[in-house]
């Protein structure tokens, strides 16, 4: 399964290349946007039907809060690590860090603060990150990785990863990468300015 | 994000609705995989299909590729210790 669906995005990818018509990338972004929406409509039927999903919700584990902190932490100290490796600079890395796989927001955002360049890598970075998830996630999981698992994906947690998470991580899971993916989402627009604003 | 919560609360709803007919509901999993493969197979091809993208890649591809790495490692091992703290507890790590 897990091959068949590195095969898939590989698939599309390769198709994307050499066989997409030309101006045919609107029709498509919006086939992913009904299809995701589709998939989080069938994954919340999923959770409301496979037991009592309040009672699940209240006895999610406190601990578990804790998540999306240490995963924005991680990320943005990671970041700002490899800026420091790669020579462009701290908070830079820490700013395309601070991203959490969305792509879009963080791109626009720094290309607005600190140049296109930026905006460009960090575009190009949290696009990676998105990969990465389909990927890795479902390794992780199996190898009992547990909650640290979701944290690949950063703030898409709470829409194109999730229906991995949901498949493999279990209905348990499900509810730990909404909250993951929400408070990653609230974070993403208020840190990446702020590092970026951090840039002497 | 409004619109992605809005799509999930539906299938909340129409999952209390399914409860009265099991058949169909045994049938959501199955509908979730295709889903899934149809999802990771456009956005593939939404990635190759970008010529902005795929210029990128070339030029900064190297640099984004590893950024990712360490950003993704990053959390991962920053949430680890919780991970293992919550396998810990009697019934934790098992799937609800």
């Amino acid at each position: 399964m897990i091959f068949a669906l590195i095969a898939t995005l590989l698939a599309g990818i390769a198709v994307g290349v050499f066989w997409l018509p030309v101006g045919s990338l609107d029709t498509v972004s919006e086939g992913v946007t009904y299809t995701l929406y589709l998939l989080l409509f069938l994954i919340g039927a999923d959770m409301a039907g496979s037991g009592n999903l309040w009672k699940r919700f209240r006895q999610l584990d406190r601990r578990l809060y804790l998540l999306p902190i240490l995963s924005i932490l991680g990320s943005v100290l990671a970041g700002a690590f490899t800026g420091q490796l790669f020579h462009i600079g701290f908070w830079q890395g820490a700013a395309i860090g601070g991203g959490m796989g969305w792509y879009s927001i963080s791109g626009v955002l720094l290309g607005q603060t600190l140049g296109a360049q930026f905006g460009a890598l960090a575009f190009l970075t949290n696009i990676f990150r998105e990969l990465y998830a389909f990927v890795l996630m479902p390794f992780l999981f199996r190898r009992g990785f547990g909650p640290s698992a979701i944290t690949v994906g950063g703030a898409t947690t709470m829409d194109t990863t999730l229906p991995i998470i949901n498949r493999y991580g279990g209905a348990e899971m499900t509810l730990v990468a909404i909250l993951h993916g929400l408070v990653c989402s609230a974070a993403v627009p208020i840190i990446v300015p702020f590092l970026a604003s951090l840039v002497h | 994000m409004i619109d992605l919560l809005l799509a999930l609360s539906a299938g909340i709803l129409f999952g209390f609705v399914l409860r009265r007919y099991p058949e169909w509901a045994k049938q959501v999993p199955l509908a979730i995989t295709v889903g899934l493969f149809a999802l990771i197979f456009t956005m593939g091809l939404q990635v190759g299909g970008s010529s902005e993208v795929m210029n990128s890649i070339m030029q900064i591809g190297l640099q984004a590729a590893s950024f990712a790495l360490f950003t993704v490692c990053g959390s991962v091992l920053f949430s680890l210790p919780l991970a293992l703290w919550w396998k810990k507890k009697p019934g934790g790590g098992h799937h609800a």
